[in-house]
């Protein structure tokens, strides 16, 4: 099929009165060589050698009478992007599916109730023993005597098979309280890897709602440091209550990218946790 | 004529490629951690002795009295009656961030997690803030007086926004009023409390300086005119 076929004149309707009052060519003039242009140029690669060079004139004639009326490639190109951001409903509205983090981005680590605490029921507890701690279950419930239990420590395995970067914390509490009663309240401190700096900001204790697994939106900490075994991370927390006889089911993890897995190799991490968005400049702890 | 690259086609092409033949359109969003340093908690602390709050401790909160805590940020509100004021209103405790001596930061942000009763036995008493101001500057709440914790709570898919961001800095600390609203002349029940200052660590003398989120950045940050900026 010759350009010619398209049942367009020679001169590309140059001599059709497609002008406005003052002197510029119509929208609709312009659109129509648009779009034999663009049929032109989709027919180029198509065609045997004659006609390519037919249709090569043609084109630098359209776009010798484009460029007379001011219609510059440019004014096309930021035309077509408006249009397709916003006006003709291609974009501008813009489509959103909440989607899984990647591989090994976003892991949870379980805290374990290591320690044995008074009135701290953990998976290991029996009517023999009913303060043990457990470092196989994280789930451990704070049923006080009075109106809290003492502050005690969680503690994260060793994970040996990996190397981990932490990128957050994260406390899962349900309640057991009276349904006049606000409920308990667990609050928590110290966040560390193998004995390091604290990574709450926070240097006393701080609600545990401001790392609520519930949240929207993570809490940050002060530093996202390598989780290699043998280290670990321990976190000490406290359930506090305004009455008696409440309780409160907790568990609490460490968010961690897998930065290295000895079984599945080495990932890419999220763009939180690479290289550009760890600029740390000074400070004691930081390695020059 | 040689077959050269045209800048309108190509545009067009890199538009269609991009939005209109499935490459693009549909975005896949994952919930990311903030950054290191950004989007941190500064707890408040109960620093004034005032009746109807209380920090929670391992001893059942008494009805009236009062108490304070640097350690704990969890406390216990009574309603008005409980905490012996006659009127609707309790008194006002003033509550405050620690100093932070290591870091300088910028607050970009308010929340409190309140815990209400699920089934209250009589009138829903009503925690409020006023005045949060920093080394005693200017409020940085848009409302003069009280308004309900609510606007600032924890969970909400969005933060409420403050008149500026200002930095925080060892001496100077954060501090807030609240008061709980309630029945006059009976006991309703307790709320229980935390509020915290949303901050970005912009220099942590152990871990350095960190670039803060895009919305506490230069170029987010501009304020011209206006008796409290600097020129």
């Amino acid at each position: 099929m010759a350009y010619d076929d398209f049942g367009l004149d020679d001169d590309f309707g140059a001599d059709d009165d497609g002008t406005d009052e003052l002197g510029a060519m119509s929208e609709r003039k312009l659109a129509r060589l648009l779009r034999l242009r663009s049929k032109l140029v989709a027919q180029l690669p198509l065609v045997g050698p004659a006609r390519q060079k037919a249709i090569k004139q043609k084109l630098m004639q359209i776009d010798r009478i484009l460029a007379k009326s001011g219609y510059t490639a440019q004014k096309q190109a930021a035309a077509t992007a408006l249009a397709a951001s916003g006006i003709e409903g291609v974009g501008g509205l813009s489509f959103q599916a909440m989607s899984p983090p990647g591989i090994g981005r976003l892991v949870r680590l379980p805290f374990y109730p290591v320690n044995a605490t008074a009135n701290v029921t953990t998976a290991g507890t029996t009517a023999a023993s009913p303060t043990v701690g457990s470092t196989t279950n994280p789930v451990f419930i704070e049923i006080p005597a009075t109106s809290g239990n003492a502050a005690h420590i969680l503690q994260t395995p060793q994970i040996s098979w990996a190397t981990l970067r932490i990128v957050g914390f994260e406390v899962a509490q349900k309640l057991n309280c009276a349904i006049q009663n606000p409920g308990p309240i667990l609050i928590v401190q110290d966040l560390k890897i193998g004995g390091g700096a604290n990574l709450f900001t926070h240097e006393d204790f701080a609600d545990a709602d401001i790392y609520s697994a519930d949240q929207p939106e993570f809490c940050g900490l002060r530093d996202y440091p390598i989780l290699k075994s043998p280290n670990t991370a321990v976190v000490t927390v406290q359930m506090l209550d305004d009455v008696v006889g409440e309780s409160m089911t907790v568990s609490c993890s460490l968010l961690c990218e897998v930065l290295v897995d000895d079984n599945y190799g080495a990932h890419i991490p999220g763009p939180y946790a690479r290289g550009g968005s760890l600029v740390r400049q000074g400070g004691s702890f930081v390695n020059r | 004529m040689a077959r050269s690259a045209n800048p309108l086609l190509d545009a067009n092409n890199r538009i269609n490629r991009a939005m209109v033949d499935g490459v693009g359109g549909l975005q896949f969003t994952a919930q990311a951690p903030p950054g290191i340093g950004r989007l941190i908690r500064i707890p408040f602390y109960v620093t004034t002795s005032v009746a109807g709050f209380k920090p929670l401790s391992t001893t059942p909160v008494a009805a009236g009295g009062s108490g304070t805590s640097t350690t704990v940020p969890a406390i216990c509100a009574e309603s008005p009656n409980e905490a012996g004021s006659a009127t609707a209103v309790t008194g006002t405790v003033q509550l405050q961030t620690p100093q932070i001596s290591w870091a300088t930061l910028r607050i970009v942000g308010f929340e409190a997690a309140v815990r209400y009763p699920v089934l209250p036995n009589g009138p829903v008493a009503q925690l409020c803030f006023s005045q949060l101001q920093i080394g005693g500057g200017a409020n940085l709440f848009v409302h003069e007086d009280f308004a309900p914790a609510d606007i600032y709570l924890s969970g909400q898919d969005s933060f409420a926004g403050l008149r500026d961001y200002p930095i925080l800095k060892s001496p100077n600390v954060a501090q807030l009023n609240a008061q709980v609203v309630g029945p006059v002349g009976v006991t309703v029940s307790r709320i229980n409390f935390s509020a915290s200052l949303v901050c970005e660590i912009l220099v942590d003398d152990n871990y350095g300086a960190h670039i803060p989120g895009a919305y506490a950045r230069a170029g987010a940050l501009v304020r011209q005119g206006g008796s409290f900026v600097n020129r």
